[in-house]
């Protein structure tokens, strides 16, 4: 687990105004860190489920962490994007309830590995934290070798949380084709 | 044409078009992170059980096909006594769900923890609620497992 603590690039507005989403956070304060939006990526469906390492500053992983999501993206250059992940560290107990409402994927059809990108910032009351999060993802082989999964998040005094490392512990991410 | 008829021709239209969309979008998702318990006496291929983690990320179509992934880990001790985990990763190829419960099925590799290869081709099936998971590997129906910590969500 990195605790990298730097300021989040806002990009709330224009990405916000052609999701069509969310536009109630459109009053927040500018100074407002916002994270969850992803623009770009192309239309597509991607799901997965498995654990990741937890990883402390020193590169030790000292726990895991566990996955599972499923997420889309509609055709279109303003296509939506939802779905839902959960997520649970285990070494901190963080529990991330969240859905998907921007991103996409990144490769072409048929890429190997495929690489999608999602994000959000709309979690359930049980979720640890509800300030905006994003996840990447590869789809590097079958089934489930070299694939990684990392997700980035926003605890509430502001620190930027990375979790995962080069390749998932176990389990299977599938962009599909 | 009126301009309410110009206005329905276009949602009309625009129906149309996007109708295999909405066909996509009417799809339920079921996914999961979290910790469950077992009750007393679980056992799998003869190793006792105390719990289970586990990872999904699913879409169930209406008309009964199913992708995504199952990822569990299976918590469980040896008659020594030391940890021994047996691990699922599986692949969803039917489904169903309805009444906040979603159930779904396919084949898995079996990592049984001991050295061995692991299994492939194993079938299973999950039925998932908010709250609870069963599950049934290789026609052994476990009991129901808890949440514990994390979540289940259908939607």
């Amino acid at each position: 687990m990195q605790i990298l603590r730097r300021t989040a690039t806002v990009l709330i507005g224009p990405a916000l105004a052609s999701l069509g989403a969310g536009c109630d956070r459109l009053d927040a304060p500018a100074a407002v860190v916002e994270y969850g939006v992803i623009p770009g990526g192309g239309p597509g469906k991607v799901t997965g489920g498995g654990q990741i390492d937890i990883i402390d500053a020193t590169g030790a992983t000292i726990g895991k962490g566990t996955f599972g999501f499923n997420a889309r993206r509609e055709p279109g250059p303003d296509g939506p994007a939802s779905g839902h992940i959960n997520y649970l560290n285990h070494v901190t107990g963080v529990h991330l309830n969240c859905e998907i409402e921007s991103g996409g994927v990144f490769s072409a059809p048929g890429d190997d590995p495929g690489v999608a990108s999602f994000g959000g910032y709309e979690c359930t009351p049980n979720s640890t934290f509800s300030n905006g999060f994003t996840f990447r993802v590869v789809d590097a082989g079958e089934p489930g070798r070299n694939d990684s999964f990392t997700i980035t998040y926003v605890t509430d005094d502001g620190a930027t949380i990375n979790d995962g490392g080069p390749t998932i512990r176990s389990g299977n991410i599938q962009v599909h084709k | 044409m009126t301009r309410l008829g110009i206005v329905v021709a276009a949602s009309l239209g625009l129906a149309s078009t996007f109708a295999p969309a909405r066909l996509t979008a009417q799809d339920v998702g079921v996914t999961g992170a979290a910790e469950a318990t077992l009750p007393p006496g679980a056992t799998f291929n003869g190793i006792p059980l105390k719990g289970l983690t586990l990872g999904q990320g699913i879409f169930i179509g209406q008309d009964g096909s199913a992708a995504g992934q199952f990822q569990a880990v299976l918590r469980g001790t040896t008659l020594l006594g030391s940890p021994r985990n047996v691990v699922v990763e599986g692949e969803v190829s039917n489904g169903s769900a309805g009444g906040g419960t979603a159930t779904f099925s396919g084949t898995a590799s079996v990592n049984l923890g001991d050295g061995t290869l692991p299994l492939a081709g194993v079938p299973f099936t999950v039925t998932a609620s908010a709250g609870s998971l069963g599950l049934t590997l290789n026609g052994a129906t476990l009991p129901t497992a808890t949440v514990s910590a994390g979540s289940i969500t259908i939607e």
